[in-house]
């Protein structure tokens, strides 16, 4: 070996191994999922009837919880859910659970934090617009709402009362006590050999490059294929799959998507923005090929899906 | 004049009015209504600054970290959105916040705000995959090395090659990745070409390991620019300048109104100085007249008091007057009443006594009758017993149907009973009218003679009890609780009168519940005693000293005198007794008779 080519690794090293000993000392970027929070229950009773109100859509046929299936890991498990107009949304569902935990909202992003989460099946602004003025006519209709905001809001059914109710709902669907959680927690017995070393090789092969955080993901936005053209192999571009560019515009932001939490990933097939995937194992494959652009040595791929097996909550004590 | 009077007072409370604003109004201005936020708004400043600060640490570790936690990317930035909305609206603050200089410093904060946002999204996005392939790198190399390590038969001089081609393209990437200049992406370029070109010589097998290193070295050599250029882009933000800003307007506004405050203080403190003044001046004014007033107010008093001396004398001496004559009034109405009253009862006396003297006669031969009449029917009962033993045998069969039809007929056999049972009944009957006819005598006894005698009073009261018990028997039940008695010298009708009323009075006053009466009688050296008490509504207070007035009564007119209980005060005044009563309302009411036994003087 050149002198010149020692010199340089040991330059390198120097400059990798004070980066490395930081990860180290973080603790590993996964932390486990927060205890449910404490909020007024009034308000998440309200939240839990009006997720469950058809009323709330244009034509009165769907709740929120037809799609965002609380029995279904919070979504329905449909490539493309039907829109209250039956034709398939442009996206596929995302789960509803740990949502909350999300930095941004939708696949494209476009709602900045929670609170925008509530979404109505419209298109344009205006016929949100619309939309809501209808909603809050159709929910100020009924007796019950109004006791029930007056108690809860001491003010009359109003849209901001209505998005709050939700958000305030929303924010109790947590799926604590996942298996992976209780590890993070201390309870190295919960995980079984194998998928330890699923999880190790989760880190060592760059997934929990995006897919970290309390939330396993959710919170940044990453370009779908980055080291193959996705969209091209798939056929069939539609407007969708140019992601967060239809929020911003910016070419920059071609094809760049929400970062999906991995939470009770296993329960909530078909995967991707487009619903295309139908299996888990589909899924890791693409990943290794489009995002990571390596190819998994045997075995690994089963390993890590034996971990991401772990990462299922429970929703009101059982498992989901 | 009175019309001036009130004009002056208008005008003082005018003028009062004017001088209180003033002062309200000065105060109000000397108080630095700023200081109050300003500390909260330099407070929540100083966090977001924080916020910021370590929101730029974060990204600083998150650029030299493999597998890095992005979260604290985002926690920061939701911190700071949540302390800027407080900041924007805290009280206090709105209409300073109006102004177009506050407005463009909040509008330029929330650009750079913004902007840093979008530049942090960007850097995840692009650091997370730069930080993977760098992390590749080395294991890359080394595949690339087993697997060429694997060909057997190739020439092991430009094996080596490739080998130390790709290290050497491996390390010059990692190398980029500290320093980035174009040079070395030059460089890299090349040893990219050279990676191609060397792959083309081999196996298709090994093709695929060196098309990945080649793809991650392309990608590194796009995004760390990339990166390094966000990085920068970053750092730029000028979020803590206009954070600075921000601070040094919330400064100077600060200062300006404490300027105007102390101005303000100034002007209140010569302002009250003037006003103290002005009330020491008013204050010695006002002791002065008032002292003048306190001297003639004692004149007025003094002269007062003498007049409503003498009229109070006056009015004492017509008052007693007065009352004199009302009670000669009173006392001769009382005696007039109780003259009509007994003569009233003597001659009820009287009528009494001829009815029951010549009712005695008649009751003496209808009781003489009955006693001769049942022993008349008992013989004639023993004689048709007789005659119905000897029926069957002596008279013809024809006849002895004829007579038993005939008894049928009759029901002798409900005679024979019944008829004794009549006779028993009607001496009952008589003997009854006897008793009531001997105590009307009792009791109405004619005391010609209006002189002491000696009298048995269980007597008289067994007689009085015996008038009234139809009327008491409805309303009450009655206990006796007797002493014996000595003889009383008394006049024993009007004692038996006097006891009459106490029992009617302790009657009537008997709700619709029934009650219980009382009568009580002993004897004590040269005293009786008797007491009627009743468990009825009693009597208030204000009207027990009223109880003996004549003619006062409670009940409705034409049903009671008010006569009664005055007689009856009257006789034992003049039995030289005492008569008493105590009352609770609610309980009852206990009226006592108390009798000398011998009389000092003739009646």
């Amino acid at each position: 070996m050149p002198i010149g080519l020692q010199v340089r690794m040991i330059a390198t090293m120097l400059a990798v191994l004070p980066a490395l000993a930081l990860a180290q000392s973080i603790g590993g970027p996964l932390t486990p999922l927060p205890a449910v929070p404490e909020l007024d229950p009034a308000r998440v009773e309200l939240g839990r009837k009006l997720f469950n109100d058809p009323r709330l859509s244009p034509n009165g046929t769907q709740s929120c919880a037809d799609c965002h299936r609380l029995d279904r890991g919070g979504a329905d498990g449909q490539a493309r859910s039907p829109g209250a107009d039956g034709k398939p949304l442009a996206v596929n569902t995302p789960s509803v659970f740990n949502a909350s935990l999300n930095f941004l909202q939708f696949w494209d992003g476009r709602a900045q934090s929670f609170d925008g989460l509530v979404h109505l099946a419209a298109d344009s602004a205006s016929e949100t617009e619309d939309g809501w003025a209808a909603v809050v006519q159709r929910i100020a209709g009924d007796p019950a709402y109004r006791v029930g905001f007056a108690a809860a809001y001491g003010k009359p059914v109003a849209a901001q009362a209505i998005e709050d109710a939700l958000v305030t709902y929303q924010r109790t669907l947590l799926t604590p006590a996942s298996r992976f959680d209780r590890y993070l927690q201390g309870d190295t017995s919960s995980l079984s050999l194998e998928e330890k070393y699923g999880y190790q090789r989760f880190q060592e092969y760059g997934c929990i490059a995006c897919h970290q955080g309390v939330n396993i993901g959710g919170n940044m936005l990453q370009k779908l294929g980055v080291f193959d053209d996705y969209f091209a192999n798939r056929g069939n571009p539609a407007v969708a799959d140019q992601g967060r560019y239809n929020v911003t515009g910016d070419p920059e932001d071609l094809n760049l998507f929400k970062v999906p939490s991995l939470r009770n990933v296993a329960v909530t097939a078909p995967y991707f923005h487009d619903g295309s995937v139908p299996t888990l194992e589909a899924a890791v494959d693409a990943m290794f090929h489009y995002q990571l652009g390596r190819t998994p040595r045997d075995g690994d791929k089963a390993l890590i899906i034996q971990f991401l097996q772990t990462l299922t909550g429970q929703w009101e004590g059982k498992p989901l | 004049m009175k019309l001036n009077a009130r004009r002056s007072l208008l005008l003082l409370a005018a003028c009062a009015m004017l001088l209180a604003s003033v002062l309200v109004y000065l105060y109000w201005m000397s108080k630095s209504d700023e200081s109050g936020t300003y500390a909260q708004a330099r407070d929540l400043i100083r966090q977001i600054k924080q916020y910021d600060a370590q929101w730029e640490s974060a990204v600083l570790k998150a650029r030299t970290t493999t597998n890095y936690n992005y979260d604290p990317l985002v926690l920061p930035l939701m911190e700071m959105k949540r302390l800027w909305r407080e900041f924007r609206t805290l009280e206090g603050r709105i209409e300073k916040t109006a102004l177009p200089a506050w407005q463009a410093a909040f509008a330029d904060y929330q650009q750079a705000f913004d902007a840093k946002i979008l530049l942090v999204s960007r850097f995840k996005t692009h650091n997370a995959i730069l930080r993977n392939s760098l992390a590749f790198l080395p294991d890359a190399a080394d595949v690339i090395q087993v697997h060429l390590g694997q060909l057997v038969d190739a020439d092991a001089l430009r094996l080596r090659r490739i080998t130390s081609d790709t290290y050497d393209l491996m390390l010059s990437s990692l190398e980029f990745a500290q320093t980035t200049t174009e040079d070395k992406a030059a460089d890299i370029l090349v040893g990219l070409n050279n990676l191609s070109v060397n792959k083309e010589r081999l196996p298709v097998d090994f093709q695929a390991p060196i098309d990945t290193i080649s793809k991650h070295i392309e990608l590194i050599l796009h995004e760390q620019p990339k990166v390094d250029q966000l990085l920068g882009a970053i750092e730029a933000v000028p979020i803590a300048e206009r954070l600075d800003a921000i601070a040094l307007m919330l400064d100077r506004d600060e200062q300006a109104a404490t300027l105007t405050a102390q101005r303000y203080h100034f002007y209140l403190l010569v302002f009250s100085t003037l006003l103290v003044l002005l009330l020491l001046y008013m204050g010695v004014w006002l002791m002065r007249s008032y002292a003048e007033i306190n001297r003639v107010n004692r004149a007025l008093v003094s002269a007062n008091d003498e007049l409503e001396q003498r009229v109070e004398r006056r009015t004492q001496a017509l008052g007693q007057a007065s009352a004199a004559l009302q009670r000669e009034v009173d006392e001769r109405r009382l005696l007039e009443s109780q003259l009509v009253q007994s003569e009233k009862l003597a001659s009820l006396g009287q009528l009494a006594a001829g009815v029951a003297h010549e009712v005695n006669n008649p009751i003496g031969f209808v009781s003489s009758n009955l006693g001769a009449l049942d022993d008349y029917f008992g013989r004639l009962q023993n004689m048709l017993k007789a005659y119905a033993d000897a029926e069957n045998t002596l008279i013809p069969h024809g006849l002895s149907a004829e007579l038993a039809k005939l008894r049928t007929a009759i029901e002798l056999d409900y005679l024979l009973e019944d008829i004794p049972a009549l006779i028993r009944e009607s001496k009952d009957g008589i003997s009854r009218v006897a008793r009531i006819v001997k105590d009307l005598k009792d009791f109405s006894r004619v005391d010609s003679s209006q002189d002491w005698q000696l009298a048995d009073l269980q007597q008289g009261i067994e007689s009085t009890l015996n008038i009234v018990a139809s009327e008491l028997r409805h309303k009450a039940d009655l206990v006796k609780d007797y002493q014996p008695l000595p003889q009383v010298e008394c006049l024993p009708s009007q004692i038996n009168q006097v006891v009459m009323n106490l029992l009617v009075n302790a009657t009537q006053a008997m709700g619709p519940e029934r009650g219980r009466i009382t009568l009580r009688t002993g004897a004590n050296d040269a005293w009786v005693w008797i007491e009627v008490g009743d468990s009825g509504c009693g009597i208030p207070a204000e009207s027990l000293q009223k109880i003996f007035d004549p003619f006062y009564t409670t009940k409705p007119i034409g049903q009671g005198t008010g006569l009664g209980l005055s007689l009856s005060y009257g006789i034992i005044k003049r039995h030289g007794g005492e008569i008493q009563v105590t009352s609770e309302v609610g309980v009852g009411t206990t009226f006592r008779v108390e009798l000398p036994i011998h009389q000092a003087r003739s009646a």
